[in-house]
């Protein structure tokens, strides 16, 4: 029984589709055929990011980004440093308020949600895993303890019920049994990846950004880490950001890609058309620098 | 043609409503140039005007040059180049849409439900099995096995990641990829090149059937296959232009 | 009476005699009853004020003797008491500096008294609603083991975001199959904002729930105040399927017999023994057994 219930058999493209409105052009040049319909309306954006603008003082952090990203979808962000990946994700993840814009989780306005119901929206709708495990997890506290901080903070008051629903979960990610209740400090950089992974999956957010999960974790742990979240997204059906530089990480997990560049969106569009043919001379740069895998 | 009567593992694709005017995939006009922004934005054109029809159940086997144009044809078609003009009209029971110009998540759909692609090179998560790969494409395990098994991997390879194998069985793993969700229309670049003789054969006879369900094929053959009834039409590229479609 | 007409009764100024009465002027009075109205009037809530020095050590119990010095009135009878006992050194000498600057009477009876100082105990006499319980606090912050940054702190009660107490609940029954808090158990108060319930021990802690009695607890070190009203519930915090527990012992009291009181370790008749930690109650109960 999987600890992820959520349409596990489904196969995970079958919940990718055409927002109303958004209908594909069709032109055929002999019959009037009907164009493909899209999936019906009610398959809301998951997530609606609409021209994000992000100040921080003078500097800019991102300016006029803008997608939506429906259940199931992988849409991975690209750019070097200080291009403005992490701010986006950070206004997705409700850590940092958007100068102008909007970013909507499904379908509420994230920015009129404060105080506690922004807490609560923020353990129960969205899963994070960041680059360094610090920001994220309390090296102090177990690993089982970290991963139940958020259904603690959801309101489960079950220890056997949270110690059940953690063990399952702490199962899925691989993590050494016997060790979930050794403090996080004792981890290698692989194994808190895995922890911050089940604990942004625990409550089954809608969403699960991923802040350059695999970063300074060498190249074997990488790839292990880099199948469990793949596993894991397919099984459950959660829509993902990714945000990374490595374009290999990219190609593996995302049906679509932003490319940014000094806190603009250069190109975008499905990954394998991006990375093959781009049209951008900072995407061709991006691109030509990387090395052959 | 295999014999039809043989009883396939394979999974068919749907069979084309009769109603469905021909053909299934309409290429007009496709024009395809790439600009290098580092090289001071020298422009390269691969195909200049390319107009194609491949009907249901028919295998279009494209020649040419290295150089000619043909993997960009596919890739164009694919989706993986975006067309700067012409139109790549496909045709399925569910409507009709122009690749060319087809938004992002329509193009994502159309290739999960009506167009695969298989090329030389396989590129998958490094540590999945080859049942997994197979059958996260929408087949049981056991239908996932039953495929590899008939593309002759060795059912020992079957729960080991392709990363270990070699060109040949990484390239049965691909193709079983392909073929486990039925779809309409396949494009198919080189992929026998790394195969021996026997799983040549082997592959060939499950495009041959696929072809007699109804399937059309686009492809790119390394050598020309002896496989009789296999290729309906040649089509010869030079310099991105067909040159002669018999 | 009422909790808040009775604090009102005290803050009415018209009692002071003197500019001096009861050690504190009249402004740091009026400054601490304030802050207690506001505490009172949001149960559970940590309410700053400003701590004055005081002449016992910051953490000697600075905070309940200004607190009990800032609410004392004249026609109060006062009880001092630490872990249970009116005769530590502690409790005579703080007793003593209430009664010489204020001139009230006192007690070591808790049923005679209308104002209770104390140190990590609630007296076991049944308390009614004519007497006001003032403790002594060491930490006021029950988030304060988990989050170190005061901001950030009061932003979590602001929010009610207990998840940080609840994991270290859950850290605790995880390793040790129970909770770790002897004393101090975090309690939730009418629903809303968990207090610590400090430094009574478990044992004392379901007497605060529906109390009659108002409890004031002063921080002097801190410069904080909390209240409990009277008839408030107060939960002391758990797993739904981890339940409450409070101390139990073997035997009864080596001195009065009791089976239903807290016990301490004392020498009795030079051997070491469980005896009532309410030293006060002990004794009456003793003489009672005696004229029996």
């Amino acid at each position: 029984m999987s600890p992820f219930p959520l349409a596990p058999d489904q196969p995970r493209a079958a919940r990718v589709g055409e927002t109303a409105g958004k209908a594909p052009v069709s032109t055929p040049t002999a019959t009037a055929a009907p164009s493909l319909p899209g999936a019906p309306s009610a398959d809301a954006p998951t997530l609606e990011v609409r021209d994000l603008t992000v100040r921080y003082g003078g500097t800019l952090g991102c300016a006029d980004v803008g997608f939506d990203l429906l259940p199931g979808e992988v849409l991975g962000i690209v750019g070097e440093s200080g291009s403005g990946k992490s701010t986006v994700l950070g206004c997705c993840a409700l850590d940092l308020s958007p100068t102008s814009g909007v970013v909507r989780l499904s379908g509420q306005d994230t920015a009129v949600i404060t105080g506690a119901r922004r807490r609560r929206l923020r353990y129960a709708g969205i899963g994070i895993v960041r680059q360094a495990s610090h920001e994220e997890l309390r090296l102090a506290v177990s690993a089982g303890g970290n991963i139940a901080e958020r259904l603690l903070a959801t309101g489960q008051r079950s220890f056997d019920e949270i110690r059940d629903r953690v063990a399952e979960v702490y199962r899925e990610v691989e993590l050494p049994a016997g060790r979930m209740d050794a403090a996080v400090a004792t981890f290698s950089g692989g194994m808190r990846q895995r922890v911050q992974i089940a604990r942004a999956l625990v409550n089954e957010p809608a969403v699960l950004l991923l802040d350059e999960p695999t970063t300074g974790l060498d190249v074997s742990v990488q790839a292990r880490i880099l199948d469990l979240i793949r596993r894991l997204q397919r099984q459950t059906g959660v829509a993902m950001v990714i945000v990374s530089h490595d374009l290999a990480v990219i190609r593996m997990l995302a049906d679509r890609l932003l490319v940014m560049r000094a806190g603009r969106v250069v190109e975008s569009g499905v990954t394998d058309r991006v990375l093959s043919d781009p049209r951008h001379p900072y995407t061709q740069l991006l691109v030509s620098s990387q090395l052959e895998s | 043609m295999s014999s039809p009567a043989q009883p396939s593992p394979m999974p068919s694709p749907r069979a084309p409503s009769p109603t469905l005017p021909s053909p299934t995939l309409r290429i007009r006009g496709l024009t395809k140039r790439f600009t290098n922004h580092l090289r001071g934005g020298v422009t390269r054109a691969v195909l200049r005007g390319v107009d194609l029809d491949v009907e249901p159940g028919q295998c279009v086997a494209l020649t040419g040059a290295s150089g000619s144009g043909k993997s960009s044809l596919l890739r164009c078609v694919y989706g993986t180049y975006t067309a700067d003009a012409g139109s790549i009209h496909l045709r399925t029971a569910a409507g009709t849409v122009d690749l060319a110009t087809a938004p992002d998540r329509e193009l994502i759909r159309v290739r999960r439900d009506h167009l695969g692609m298989v090329t030389q090179f396989l590129s998958v998560p490094p540590r999945v099995s080859a049942r997994d790969l197979v059958a996260e494409r929408g087949l049981g395990p056991e239908a996932a096995a039953e495929l590899l098994a008939r593309l002759g991997l060795d059912p020992a390879l079957h729960g080991l990641a392709p990363a270990t194998f070699s060109g040949g069985e990484r390239q049965l793993v691909n193709i079983a990829i392909a073929l486990a969700r039925p779809r309409p229309v396949l494009l198919l670049d080189e992929i026998t090149a790394s195969l021996d003789r026997h799983r040549r054969a082997t592959v060939l006879r499950a495009l041959a059937e696929r072809k007699a369900d109804g399937t059309a094929l686009l492809a790119i053959f390394h050598e020309m296959p002896d496989q009789p009834g296999l290729i309906d039409r040649i089509c010869r590229l030079d310099d991105g232009r067909v040159l002669e479609a018999a | 009476m009422s909790a808040l007409s009775d604090l009102l009764r005290r803050a009415e100024p018209t009692h002071i005699s003197g500019y001096l009465w009861a050690y504190l002027d009249a402004a740091t009075k009026r400054e601490i009853r304030r802050a207690l109205l506001k505490a009172v009037c949001v149960p559970g809530h940590i309410t700053p004020f400003a701590s004055r020095e005081m002449p016992v050590a910051r953490g000697w119990g600075s905070g309940g003797l200004q607190i009990t010095l800032a609410t004392v009135v004249a026609d109060d009878v006062v009880k001092v008491i630490d872990q249970g006992d009116d005769d530590s050194l502690n409790a005579r000498t703080m007793r003593a500096l209430i009664a010489d600057c204020s001139g009230v009477a006192t007690t070591t009876d808790a049923r005679a008294a209308t104002l209770i100082q104390t140190r990590h105990r609630i007296p076991e006499d049944d308390l009614g609603d004519q007497v006001v319980l003032v403790f002594q606090v060491p930490i006021s912050d029950p988030l304060r083991e988990f989050e170190q940054r005061p901001m950030a702190a009061r932003r979590m009660h602001a929010e009610r975001d207990y998840a940080a107490i609840w994991l270290g609940l859950y850290e605790d029954h995880s390793r040790l199959n129970r909770s770790r808090f002897a004393h101090s158990y975090p309690c939730e108060v009418e629903g809303g904002y968990i207090v610590s319930s400090t430094p009574i021990p478990r044992f004392d802690v379901p007497r605060l729930h529906q109390a009659p009695f108002l409890s004031l607890f002063g921080a002097g070190r801190e410069a904080a105040v909390y209240a409990i009203p009277p008839y408030t519930d107060v939960v002391p915090i758990t797993f739904t399927d981890r339940p409450f527990e409070t101390e139990a012992f073997d035997g009864p009291c080596a001195s009065c017999g009791s089976t239903g009181s807290y016990l301490t370790e004392a020498v009795v008749d030079g051997h070491p023994a469980l005896v009532c930690s309410d030293t006060d109650r002990c004794r009456r109960r003793q003489a009672e057994e005696a004229a029996r």
